[in-house]
């Protein structure tokens, strides 16, 4: 479906019952081409955030310990409610569950078990929603909504009601893509815990299914979003009486700093190449590419003030007092962070493709296609590349 | 606000997921990379012993980015068919070990859907200097040195020293994307054993989980252990007779379809598929017939032989998709017919001295006749199948799964052997025979 086995046949037509009475052999036939697809793929994923380590920042806070943790975060994180809702949860959970739900820290299935293909393609990781109770539900749900900031928890919950009006409408499958609406869902969404919920030592909080995965490391009163996706199909759209636009705030500030630049500073800022995608988005953990674009530090200051309200859309995603501290650190790096883009700047086109990349800040906004409704939509991503999947 | 009431979906609507998910866990869990489902391109490579062959999959809407032009099905093999050409050839090098530069060929393309997207399909060679195929670096950029986030699949179809033939397992050898534009073809290496190896395990595989093959073989060694008197089976005279009949089925088998095999498999004879599996249900059906009642004294030697030839030509369809070289040919008969003949011998082992037990005692009759009779209704099913007489097989389920569990089956015949040892009387014919108490 997605990507090219090499036998050059679809996962879809596989499961036929042939008129030959050897499916013994065509279902193992099936797991090793799994196995090659996986294989590949697992390759082409480099060594997530390898770098990270060394990187210093003089606005560090005061946890760093004298542990081989070093960690780069801006400090005031609400580590204690989090590690709160999140044992909350686990006490809500049979042993088994629970094991399906919490990994080890450094467990690698962290950085390959999420992704916005479906879940059919790309086992998650954690315990789906849809094998949860009203109770266990409402428990996870009160991790993520004590991660994140209210808006952001409201943008979590659009984006699951955006999967569940695609399943409703997929079926008549308007759009050109291949992923049918019924992959998605609401319920397809999948919570789990790499490391013990604790307030001295690291652990992730991992909650993903299609169009939102968020990975939130706390390490004392550090907190990393990184590497969070949020995206939208479609960007609005109406169901049950109310109409909803996720993503509204990060499109509008987004076009906005792209919109502010003048045509030579446009010139400059243009990245060299096309992007029908992100190009560090789930499955795809670096290497960070050199830095293309205008620098953010030589922009006026009306144009600064437009970057950082772009920067914001993202990193209030997460819990208001961290996000204000982290926003403090991100724009602190402007002398060099770049702003850049590719294919296009305006909202209605699906090449626009906008990029800020700074020592810390990694923002990648690009406009898709429409995949199961018609029109464009955007696939999104913020990395912290001090930080991505917390600190080594 | 919408609320997000927990449905519950069926398990039936979640079996798929969980089934694929659970295959993508087996491989060791990763993602694709990229997000949405979007086209990736495909390199295929089969490696000879004197060039390297394969083939370039260009997912067109992909390749009209990277070129910034309007590409569709007609224009890549119309007006911008020269273009494109010029295009692929210039980003793809190879370089041998010995850092000298191969030729690099591009076929005529044509445009084939692939997961149902239209691709720009090139023909390639790669041919070293001094002819040798050693190590190479395959350098490749088509679309992705412009469309940053593509991604291009590099496999290994076929490389027969390395036990890479052209069936399902393929070898993928990685990625290239923005960031990686170079990748180690591993060629040259192995030896002839390690393809040798892998056509055994095919053939072992072939047998083992083809039930067709394996009721034929069973219903031939349903009446082994008897002998055909006056239109009747009755109890062979001791075991060693058994046994020497059993090996002469089993030859007779071996004989037959090694020779159409290997007629097939070089081209000599060439019957399509469908009239060859027909038959081989059609051969069930005549060697069960036969379990039932002899059809002719040492009916199942001449069954085993001129089926034989039928079941070998069926083997042969599976090796011609192997995409093999006139040198290896050899090699791959031998070893498929090895991992085959391996294959029944087990079988053999597995089930002939229960048959010879039950066939000692006034349970065997009843055995026989139901064995007899199930294959019968199975090779019936499959005949209307197979040439279309109708759509579906209903015994598929029952078939998968008695061939998935080899040991269930041949431990459930040695209890009832041993249970109807115990029991039932012993006899020395398979019917009203004398009795012959003690003569074990």
């Amino acid at each position: 479906m997605s990507t090219h086995s090499p036998t050059a046949s679809s996962p879809t037509a596989l499961p036929a019952h042939g008129s030959l009475p050897r499916g013994g052999r065509r279902r193992r036939a099936l797991v090793r081409r799994a196995i090659a697809l996986a294989t590949c793929v697992g390759l082409g994923v480099a060594g997530c955030g390898s770098e990270d380590s060394s990187s210093t920042s003089s606005e560090a806070s005061s946890s760093r310990s004298s542990s081989a943790t070093s960690s780069t975060g801006a400090g005031k994180a609400n580590t204690a409610e989090v590690v709160a809702a999140a044992n909350a949860f686990l006490t809500t959970l049979s042993d088994d569950e629970k094991d399906t739900a919490v990994y080890d820290f450094d467990d690698e299935a962290k950085a390959k078990g999420w992704s916005n293909f479906p879940t059919a393609l790309v086992a998650r990781n954690g315990i789906e929603f849809a094998d949860l109770d009203d109770d266990q539900k409402a428990a996870a749900l009160k991790v993520m909504e004590a991660a994140l900031s209210e808006q952001g928890y409201k943008e979590l919950e659009d984006i699951r009601i955006a999967d569940e009006y695609l399943s409703e409408v997929g079926s008549s499958g308007s759009g050109g893509g291949p992923g049918g609406g019924d992959d998605y869902g609401a319920d397809k969404y999948y919570l789990a815990l790499f490391g013990e919920p604790s307030e001295t030592e690291q652990f992730t909080v991992q909650f993903n299914g299609h169009h939102a995965g968020y990975n939130i490391t706390y390490y004392k009163d550090d907190v990393s979003l990184s590497p969070t996706l949020t995206a939208i199909e479609p960007s609005k759209f109406e169901t049950d009486g109310t109409s909803y636009a996720p993503l509204q705030d990060k499109r509008d500030t987004t076009i906005a700093a792209i919109g502010s630049l003048s045509d030579s500073e446009l010139e400059k800022a243009e990245i060299d190449g096309s992007f029908d995608d992100l190009l560090l988005g789930p499955g795809n953990d670096g290497p960070f590419p050199d830095p293309e674009g205008v620098v953010v530090g030589d922009l006026s200051k009306k144009q600064q003030d437009k970057v950082t309200a772009m920067i914001r859309t993202w990193v209030d995603d997460l819990d208001e007092e961290a996000a204000e501290a982290l926003i403090a650190k991100y724009v602190s790096e402007y002398d060099e962070t770049y702003l850049g883009w590719s294919g296009a700047t305006t909202i209605d086109n699906k090449e626009t493709y906008v990029r800020v990349d700074g020592p810390s800040v990694w923002i990648e906004f690009s406009n898709q296609g429409g995949i199961v409704v018609d029109g464009v939509h955007q696939h999104t991503i913020f990395r912290d590349q001090t930080a991505d999947y917390g600190w080594s | 606000m919408r609320r997000l009431l927990p449905a519950r979906p069926s398990a039936a609507r979640l079996l798929p997921t969980f089934l694929l998910a659970a295959l993508i866990l087996i491989g060791g869990l990763a993602s694709p990379a990229g997000a949405h489902p979007m086209s990736t391109s495909a390199v295929l490579l089969d490696v000879r012993d004197d060039r390297v062959e394969g083939e370039v999959q260009l997912p067109v809407d992909r390749l009209a980015v990277a070129v910034d032009r309007d590409l569709t099905r007609e224009t890549v093999l119309g007006a911008e068919r020269a273009f494109l050409k010029r295009y692929t050839a210039e980003h793809i090098t190879a370089v041998g070990e010995d850092d000298r530069p191969w030729t690099v060929r591009l076929g005529t393309g044509s445009v084939r859907t692939i997961d149902e997207v239209a691709h720009l399909v090139y023909p390639l060679e790669l041919r070293p200097p001094d002819g040798r195929v050693t190590t190479f670096d395959l350098a490749y950029d088509v679309i992705v040195e412009e469309l940053l986030t593509h991604k291009v699949i590099a496999t290994v179809r076929y490389d027969f020293d390395r036990g890479i033939l052209k069936t399902d397992d393929a070898e993928t050898l990685g990625v290239f994307d923005f960031d990686t534009k170079s990748l180690k073809v591993p060629a040259g290496e192995g030896s002839w054993i390690r393809g040798f190896a892998t056509t055994a395990g095919l053939g072992i595989e072939h047998v083992g989980e083809g039930a067709d093959h394996l009721l034929f073989l069973l219903m031939l060694l349903i009446p082994a252990p008897l002998v055909a008197a006056g239109g009747r089976w009755r109890a062979a005279p001791s075991s060693r007779r058994s046994i020497v009949r059993v090996v002469h089925v089993v030859t007779a088998f071996a004989i037959g379809h090694s020779l159409t095999l290997a007629l097939a498999a070089t081209g000599v004879i060439n019957l399509p598929t469908r009239p060859v599996e027909t038959l081989i249900a059609l051969s069930i059906a005549v060697s069960a017939v036969h379990a039932l009642r002899p059809l002719v004294t040492r009916g199942e030697i001449l069954i085993a032989a001129g089926f034989g030839l039928v079941h070998g030509l069926a083997f042969a369809s599976l090796i011609s998709d192997l995409g093999l070289d006139r040198g290896s040919l050899v090699t791959t008969l031998l070893g498929f017919n090895l991992g085959i003949e391996l294959t029944q011998l087990l079988v053999v082992a597995l089930m002939m001295p229960s048959l010879i037990v039950l066939a000692r005692t006034a349970f065997y009759p009843a055995f026989r006749i139901g064995v007899a009779l199930l294959g019968l209704l199975f090779s019936i099913s499959w005949m209307l199948e197979r040439a279309t007489l109708t759509s579906t097989d209903p015994f598929e389920g029952i078939q998968t799964w008695l061939v998935d569990h080899p040991l269930v089956v041949a431990v459930t015949v040695a209890a009832l052997a041993v249970i109807a040892r115990r029991t039932a009387p012993q006899t020395s014919s398979d019917g009203d025979g004398t009795l012959r108490a003690g003569a074990h």
